[in-house]
């Protein structure tokens, strides 16, 4: 697995675990030890995000990730070319 | 309808169903009142009610696990095993 997707994996893996977390809070709103992880996550996340994003461009389009010089968004490999 | 956030007081004469707290599955955590609102199961349990357990964070899998098993947390991974007639738990379960 090339850096990239090493990434990319390491991004989903966070993800995954913030949403598994979201919906255990939507029934256990006082769980301080769950906020506290939910919260710690959501932190490593941006700065993933941010980290990826200028090493390898923007994850999300229409302004919702800025770019570098030149035009980034047009780099491969594009999702349906990525192998897991 | 069984209402869960209060106990329910048993008949005179009557016995409840089951002692309480009610016994959790093998592999299930044991409830936290001090910080859930909620039991784990009904102080008093009927026969022949559906009930679910209320669920209890105690532990969690390390993030690339948890992404590869579809779960954070270790007591919902319950992976569909039709050879075993448990309820399919897996065997670290």
């Amino acid at each position: 697995m090339n850096d990239q997707l090493a990434f990319l994996n390491r991004l989903q893996q966070v993800e995954f675990a913030l949403v598994e977390l979201q919906l255990f809070l939507d029934t256990h709103k006082d769980d301080q030890r769950a906020l506290m992880e939910f919260n710690q996550y959501s932190k490593q996340l941006e700065m993933l995000k941010k980290q990826y994003e200028l090493q390898y461009g923007p994850l999300l389009n229409f302004g919702f990730s800025p770019s570098q010089y030149p035009w980034r968004w047009l780099e491969g490999p594009w999702p349906w070319e990525q192998v897991f | 309808m069984y209402d869960i956030h209060q106990p329910a007081m048993p008949m005179p004469g009557t016995r409840p169903a089951m002692p309480m707290p009610a016994m959790p599955m093998p592999g299930m955590p044991m409830p936290h009142y001090s910080i859930y609102p909620l039991p784990f199961m009904p102080y008093c349990v009927k026969m022949a009610h559906a009930y679910v357990p209320y669920q209890c964070f105690t532990n969690s899998y390390p993030l690339n696990e948890a992404l590869q098993k579809g779960t954070y947390f270790p007591e919902l991974y319950q992976p569909y095993m039709p050879e075993k007639k448990l309820g399919g738990l897996a065997d670290n379960e």
